[in-house]
């Protein structure tokens, strides 16, 4: 009795381990992150359970926002269009894909912005200049590169010279500082 | 100057230290505090040009080094900065240990000192994460994956934790707020102890402690030297904005050993490198109490530790770059 309930025991934990198994990690994709409420918003996405389904989320400081559920077919990949309902508030969101059991298996971050801007950013600056929307536009699905980028840097004589100064005095106050000084009783400081 | 010696009681520095305080294995404590320190500065300026929304982060950064001369020369101090702090604080690690620093009643300064270096390994992470380049977003994904594995500890990474605030300005705010207030209050706890029960345990002391904040002062002068001119031959570079679902870049050197681990055990790996590293430490005090068996096998055990660590640091920099979350390589 006593082994059969330990055994008993046992099996719950594994069905319990078994259960709170995490899904594998998805991968959500749009074709841009900033859209509009009322779009409709092309979405494809891979590594999803298979054969099974994603329910699509807006979390947001306005609360969840359930925008669709979309199959996912044998290879765990996902492509259909859903609908931002025409209420939901412009502002940043976190696009959240939940499996049937309510677990977060992929989210990306958006932002639902009024319809005149979300059509703008596909443009990218070519300036380089500080704009959010020239990321929102270099984020869209494409190749990903392990290469550090060839940047134009910005260069100042002025604030290399005073480097080298700011290096030649740190150097000459550290040499003094660390000359060992004539010895230096306990008794003598106190 | 003895009027304002006075005002600023600079006798109270006259306390007693052991003369080989001022040895440089002594001086590595003091060393990363010197590097945290140019952090701080450094990232008070670099706050000013940053941008943290999800969306703006990556083109900040890129203005920062394209368009601000000395925006982009402190982010490069930073990040040399970072990479010094680390190395020092891992050398800090390795010599105490060897010295046996954590042993009655020095537990408490070796803890602090193990939660300190959890931090700056928090704050590295986070830092990666704020480029928002490619390396950051594979790093965040992990964390991500991990989360999941952590059950409630993994909260923070998941979009219902704080759904008005999306992830990177959350990772933001832990980088130059939670962590480094946190890191402020261990550091004081931890040079409290070392005031209090003093910089070694095993020499009597025989010198002032002027002397010994003399030469760690000098010594700090020369490394803010070495990482600014570091900073201006190598500056740090930027991938390119990250893309989501794809695995190409390896982490900074820092957290090679848990990538080399993700290598060969996959997401447990990742989750059990560091666990079995900071476990090890947390135990170190009540394992090698007193000499014998026991203080042998930790010894012995530290030393197989650091010893793998080095050289998983070493495999993963050297290994082709590997998919552990089942995402494309890009090829």
């Amino acid at each position: 009795m006593h082994i059969s309930m330990v055994g008993l025991l046992a099996a719950q934990t594994l069905l319990l381990a078994a259960s709170t198994l995490p899904h594998p990690q998805g991968v959500l994709e749009l074709r841009s992150r900033t859209f509009a409420a009322g779009d409709s918003l092309l979405v494809r996405g891979r590594n999803f359970e298979q054969d099974d389904a994603i329910t699509l989320v807006l979390v947001g400081a306005a609360g969840r926002v359930e925008i669709g559920t979309l199959p996912t077919d044998s290879a765990g990949a996902v492509k259909g269009t859903v609908l931002v309902p025409a209420t939901v508030r412009v502002g940043p969101y976190r696009l959240v894909a939940e499996a049937v059991d309510g677990d977060e298996v992929a989210s990306l971050d958006v932002v639902v912005s009024a319809a005149a801007v979300a059509g703008a950013n596909t443009v990218s600056t070519p300036t380089g200049a500080h704009d959010p929307a020239a990321h929102a536009s270099m984020s869209m699905p494409g190749a990903p590169s392990d290469e550090p980028l060839a940047l134009d840097r910005a260069r100042s004589g002025a604030v290399t010279a005073a480097a080298i100064l700011f290096i030649v005095v740190c150097l000459a106050t550290g040499a003094v500082l660390l000359r060992r000084p004539r010895a230096h009783s306990l008794e003598e400081s106190t | 100057m003895k009027p304002l010696a006075e005002r600023l009681a600079f006798e109270a520095l006259a306390y007693p230290v052991p003369a080989r305080a001022s040895r440089v294995d002594f001086m590595l404590g003091a060393l990363t505090l010197a590097a945290l320190v140019a952090l701080a500065l450094t990232g008070i300026v670099l706050t000013q040009y940053y941008d943290p929304s999800a969306l703006g982060a990556h083109e900040s950064v890129r203005y920062m080094i394209t368009s601000q001369p000395l925006a982009a020369l402190l982010r490069d101090v930073h990040v040399w900065s970072a990479s010094a702090a680390l190395a020092f604080v891992m050398a800090h690690l390795a010599a105490v240990f060897w010295r046996r620093g954590f042993r009655r009643p020095r537990e408490g300064l070796w803890w602090t000192g193990v939660l300190l270096l959890a931090l700056l390994f928090g704050l590295a992470f986070t830092g990666t994460a704020l480029r928002a380049d490619q390396e950051a977003v594979e790093a965040v994904a992990h964390a991500v994956a991990g989360s999941r594995f952590a059950g409630p500890l993994g909260a923070l990474f998941r979009a219902d934790f704080t759904p008005s605030v999306s992830l990177l300005p959350r990772l933001y705010a832990m980088h130059v707020s939670v962590l480094p207030l946190a890191l402020l209050a261990l550091l004081a706890l931890h040079l409290w102890l070392i005031r209090h029960l003093g910089v070694s345990a095993a020499v009597t002391p025989s010198a002032p402690f002027h002397t010994h904040l003399r030469r760690i002062t000098g010594a700090a002068f020369v490394l803010v030297a070495a990482v600014t001119a570091a900073a201006l031959t190598w500056p740090a570079g930027l991938l390119a904005a990250g893309l989501d679902g794809f695995e190409i870049t390896k982490p900074s050197w820092p957290f090679l050993w848990i990538y080399a681990a993700e290598n060969l055990f996959g997401m447990t790996g990742m989750l059990l490198a560091p666990a079995v590293l900071f476990g090890f430490l947390g135990i170190v005090p009540f394992t090698d109490r007193t000499d014998g068996r026991w203080a042998r096998l930790t010894r012995a055990a530290g030393v197989v530790l650091f010893v793998l660590m080095i050289g998983a640091i070493v495999y993963a920099a050297v290994a082709p770059a590997q998919s552990h979350l089942g995402m494309d390589m890009g090829g």
